[in-house]
């Protein structure tokens, strides 16, 4: 356990090492768990819907930026072998959180809520009906009421759907919310069901063909092809990189000192025989186990930004996973296998050049 | 014949244009024990380091039973197989113990970390350091890590001894210690000897004496 001894030496330039490399890994672990995270949750909202098609409005970065006006709706309902569910949906700014979420959704999908406590708000009231997330997060119970826009609102039930983003969020009547969120007469998105199970893809082809305004996409195709999935996921790799460049420097650093500080005993070691490698495999070791600390600090990290996260009134209440899936978790330390081995090849060139002699002289 | 023929071995430095060695021939017998002296600069330890492989000479030739070093094979083999080094500031890795300081030669080698640690703790146990051998070298005095290094080169029973300054770092008590212990167990593995030093005293009890001056053998 040389490496080890190594590493202990120097504690605290090993602890600053540790967690120059856990910043990295916290950033891109936390936000690629945000993002998998949406876009899973995104996927399971549609599929607890059991829907087969979904209705955007067209170049609409996201479901929250689609507008469908309201004769595109009726052409929609009037298509044969469809049934057509209007949904609108959108942030509201409150005095309990300045990022909540309310949805507006007809008659017809009220039954799809699974109600913990009370039943759904009835057509053509004000009354709401709120996710558990937020009800814990208020304490609010069934016949309490909720600041909501601009005035108060009566809760009438509590529903869950095993869904982050609709668990923190509040739900009126279709009416009632296209309302508070200036969309009269507007819906988001359409959730259309067919009869024909085996005619989605002719079904969406012929949307597309007779609503130009509109962009029909498959279930299976929806959550791929929302752009700010796509844009957050451009982004998400811009950060990783950045943050992955940052902690290769930071270990390249640390084994570059290493190197300095120990350039006479290589020499030594080459005195007696090794050749560069086994020096370089003894340094690959500290930088394996460096990193690899910096990995499991980093995924603790992660956890504890995704915890700051949820709890922050910015961000709304609930949104951000406090999980970091097995998949993610594996993938960190992938990558800080790569960063230990990136780490490494600087100082393992300057090791490999290093006569013996020069070593032995070196002071 | 020769065990070891130095035969007109040049090194030229050219970026700072110093000619360390000019043309020095020489030969030592199996298990002779031979001091090269000479002041500071002199070439000794530029001496050492070609007949160890660890520096290359610009011109002329050592030959080893025959054999001319670069016959024997990767230099790190060579080294690791036929010479065993003991340097004036006993140069231990500090993040290894004493034992895995001795041990080190027979890294290179591929020996078994089992094997290893025995024969480390053997040659520990010969110069009286087996109470010491998990210490790191920093717990242990100058003349105790001398001790080790000495142990270290003779772990592998390498065929030649390369001892630059070996007590020059100690007082005359530890040095000359430190000297005899060298010189017995070389002499019970008939290895060959050859340590480069000031100290006269050290030289006498050699079986010969070279002198250089300038690159060169004087005497």
């Amino acid at each position: 356990m040389i490496f080890a001894r190594n590493i202990l030496r120097h504690k605290l330039r090993s602890i600053m090492t540790i967690l120059g490399a856990a910043v990295g890994i916290a950033i891109y672990v936390a936000i690629v768990a945000i993002t998998n995270n949406l876009e899973n949750e995104t996927q399971k909202m549609i599929n607890d819907y059991n829907l087969d098609i979904t209705v955007q409005s067209k170049g609409a970065p996201s479901p929250l930026h689609s507008r469908i006006k309201a004769k595109d709706i009726a052409g929609l309902q009037g298509m044969p072998g469809v049934r057509v569910d209007p949904l609108v949906v959108g942030a509201i700014r409150e005095n309990w959180n300045s990022y909540g979420m309310l949805m507006g959704i007809p008659a017809s999908l009220k039954s799809r809520f699974g109600m913990l406590e009370g039943a759904p708000p009835t057509s053509g009231s004000r009354d709401v009906m709120i996710g558990s997330i937020l009800a814990q997060k208020l304490g609010l119970k069934p016949g309490d009421s909720i600041p909501f826009g601009g005035d108060s609102a009566k809760v009438v039930g509590i529903f869950s759907m095993g869904n982050r983003l609709v668990d923190g969020a509040v739900v009126a009547d279709l009416t009632e919310a296209q309302k508070q969120l200036g969309k009269e007469g507007q819906i988001n998105i359409a959730l259309v069901r067919i009869q024909n199970k085996g005619e989605v893809k002719s079904v969406v082809q012929e949307i597309n063909r007779r609503f130009p305004t509109l962009h029909a996409l498959s279930n299976a195709d929806f959550v791929g092809n929302i752009r700010l999935f796509r844009t957050i996921g451009t982004f998400t790799k811009s950060v990783a990189i950045i943050s992955f460049i940052g902690s290769c420097l930071v270990v390249t650093n640390t084994l570059l000192m290493a190197v300095s500080e120990r350039t006479k005993e290589v020499g030594i070691l080459m005195a007696v025989g090794w050749r560069p490698w086994l020096v370089i495999r003894m340094l690959l070791a500290e930088s394996l186990t460096l990193c690899l600390c910096g990995a499991l600090a980093g995924n603790g990290m992660a956890l504890l930004i995704l915890k700051l996260l949820n709890n922050s009134e910015a961000v709304g209440f609930g949104w951000i996973p406090v999980v970091i899936s097995q998949t993610t978790f594996l993938a960190s330390i992938g990558v800080t296998l790569l960063l230990a081995l990136i780490s490494i090849i600087w100082p393992a060139v300057i090791l490999y050049r290093l006569s013996p002699v020069e070593a032995l002289r070196h002071e | 014949m020769s065990f070891l023929k130095v035969d007109r071995l040049s090194k030229l430095y050219p970026r700072d244009n110093i000619e360390a060695l000019k043309g020095v021939t020489f030969s030592v017998s199996e298990g002779e024990v031979v001091a090269i002296m000479g002041p500071s600069g002199c070439g000794k330890s530029t001496l050492l380091n070609m007949i160890g492989a660890l520096d290359r000479p610009t011109s002329g030739d050592i030959t080893i039973n025959g054999r001319l070093i670069r016959e024997y094979g990767p230099t790190h083999l060579f080294r690791a197989r036929m010479i065993g080094f003991v340097f004036q500031f006993h140069h231990m890795v500090s993040g290894m113990t004493l034992a895995e300081n001795v041990a080190a030669p027979l890294v290179a080698q591929g020996i078994g970390k089992h094997e290893r640690m025995k024969r480390a703790m053997e040659l520990l146990e010969n110069v009286g350091l087996e109470h010491r051998a998990h210490f790191l070298p920093s717990r242990v005095s100058g003349g105790e890590r001398q001790r080790a290094a000495v142990a270290r080169s003779l772990v592998a029973t390498p065929k030649i001894i390369l001892a630059d300054e070996p007590t020059g770092n100690l007082d005359s008590f530890a040095g000359e210690a430190v000297f005899q212990l060298m010189l017995t167990h070389s002499r019970d593995k008939g290895a060959t000897v050859i340590i480069a030093t000031h100290n006269a005293e050290i030289a006498s009890l050699c079986d010969r004496t070279i002198t250089m001056r300038d690159g060169c053998i004087i005497n």
